[in-house]
């Protein structure tokens, strides 16, 4: 008992086939991508779980990646969290590169650090990243629970089910929406209303308003938060998509009321205290918005949340001072569920992602607005 | 001795008394990673521990985490003896897994069928529960 071996974690790779009756058959992956590494999530019970595996001196076999944690691993970040929970995460962070997983803490490895090509099987965790290398890169991915993928990454293979199958790709509603998306938190509140539209099946989603590929990646996120499959054929954005999907699909259409009812639920009692950008991570961000951030027209501190590398690139450009004087920090290795806002005792904010302001509010009991970046650096509040 | 069929998830020839929860419960939040007692606000079942229970459910709710939580409780030496379950989910699949303990999914006929305290027999090599009248 609370022993792990090499076949405990094949048998946790067999499970989907105890369930059916049907004979155990693996595919074997290029790729993994890990979630479940936040203290805040997996707490003593999980560490103790990765404590173990990484004992037993089993290695990874491709590949992996690692999600945000709940801090910054630097001694800027250990000065805005108890260091309790610092020294968690760093033992967290050590068991993993143990077993020879990268450290990346970055949410969106599609874009760096790990960057699959179509027709990769992978076994990836974090919803939202699984989301887009189905339905924007065409690799593809089951939703794996963290400690799935991190088998998976152990054995160098995954369960043969779901999506890693042709048929489990096909979509089984078609969803059309009628209005405008014009900005990423109307992308975002679009994919929470279309996940919630669609339970655990994959939609095939028609939009007039434009769906390009960076708000793709708000609404694929919010999809994610409120839907269970681990893909949506968007048409004009998913590679190969039949422009008809074969079987005669229920529609559903959608329209601005939705949106609008979506972010009805995200309405704030207060003003914000703070602005929470980069759910998912902020990884290409652009010369043009960091500037429009540090002359933005409200004394509200802004948090950039990203990866290790752009935050490096921008301290490298001298950027990182300059914004922080403008009262613009950036945090690497988190994500928005950071430690951070506990420190400093934010009650309200204000952010441009769905999927942060849902797990904000669920999570972290923070009240969370939702306002475009457009609109957070013009004047507000 | 009623010898019912059973889906066997996790193998594993246990007996032991059934502690039966009507509801869901989740595993985070709801069990004491360290004892095995059911800490749920609410819940019927509430200050009675798993530990050494064949514990029945209709299946769980709740966090992914609650895996981690099954394992926790085999480190602790305080696992069910096995799990019985109507509906499989694999959060609590995945924790049977981890902690070495049994689970196997019940017919709905069985599951109405099983009471707080019964004895029952979980065979190691046959897909068979045996319960008493």
């Amino acid at each position: 008992m609370g022993s792990i071996d090499r076949e405990r974690l094949l048998e946790l790779l067999y499970l989907p086939f105890r369930a059916s009756g049907e004979r155990p058959s693996l595919v074997r992956i290029s790729r993994v991508h890990i979630s479940g590494v936040s203290y805040l999530n997996i707490g003593e019970a999980g560490l103790r779980l990765l404590r173990d595996i990484s004992e037993t001196g089993m290695k990874v076999r491709v590949r992996t990646t690692l999600n945000p944690g709940f801090v910054e691993l630097s001694e800027e970040g250990s000065k805005l969290c108890d260091p309790l929970t610092f020294s968690r995460q760093n033992e967290i962070a050590k068991c993993f590169s143990k077993m020879g997983v990268v450290p990346t803490f970055s949410c969106t490895p599609y874009l760096e650090g790990n960057v699959p090509k179509r027709g990769e099987h992978l076994a990836w965790a974090e919803s939202s990243a699984v989301l887009y290398s189905n339905s924007v890169i065409g690799a593809w991915t089951n939703k794996e629970s963290g400690i799935g993928a991190l088998a998976a990454a152990l054995i160098g293979a995954t369960s043969r089910t779901g999506v890693h199958v042709p048929d489990g790709r096909e979509p089984r509603l078609r969803i059309e929406y009628e209005g405008d998306v014009n900005d990423e938190v109307k992308a975002g509140a679009l994919g929470y209303a279309v996940g919630e539209a669609s339970g655990d099946r994959i939609p095939f989603v028609r939009s007039r308003g434009l769906l390009v590929r960076d708000s793709a990646i708000e609404f694929l996120a919010a999809f994610g938060t409120s839907g269970g499959a681990p893909m949506a054929v968007i048409e004009g954005v998913s590679p190969s998509v039949q422009k008809h999907p074969r079987k005669k699909l229920v529609r559903t259409t959608l329209s601005e009321r939705d949106i609008v009812r979506v972010l009805e639920r995200f309405a704030t009692g207060n003003p914000p205290e703070a602005v929470l950008i980069g759910c998912p991570h902020l990884a290409r961000v652009s010369t043009r918005e960091l500037s429009e951030l540090r002359n933005r027209r409200s004394n509200l501190p802004v948090y950039i949340f990203t990866s290790r590398p752009t935050k490096k690139r921008l301290a490298r450009s001298n950027v990182l001072d300059k914004l922080q004087k403008d009262g613009v920090t950036v945090v690497a290795d988190a994500c928005v569920m950071w430690c951070g806002l506990r420190a400093l005792g934010y009650r309200t904010v204000v952010t441009n992602s769905v999927k942060g302001a849902h797990y904000l509010r669920n999570q972290m009991h923070i009240d969370a607005g939702l306002k475009p970046l457009r609109e957070l650096t013009r004047g507000l509040t | 001795m009623k010898i019912h069929r059973v889906r066997i998830i996790v193998s594993g020839g246990v007996k032991g008394n059934i502690l039966k929860s009507d509801l869901p419960l989740s595993f985070l939040g709801g069990v004491d990673p360290e004892t095995g007692q059911i800490t749920e606000e609410g819940h019927a079942l509430r200050g009675e521990t798993i530990a050494g229970a064949i514990f029945a459910l209709p299946h769980s709710k709740g966090s992914t985490v609650g895996s981690y939580v099954l394992y926790s409780l085999a480190t602790h030496g305080v696992v069910p003896l096995a799990i019985l379950m109507k509906k499989m989910d694999m959060v609590t699949a995945t924790g049977c897994v981890l902690g070495g303990i049994p689970l196997a999914i019940v017919t709905e006929r069985t599951w109405s069928g099983l009471k707080n305290g019964t004895l029952a027999e979980l065979s190691a090599d046959s897909p068979i529960l045996k319960l008493s009248e």
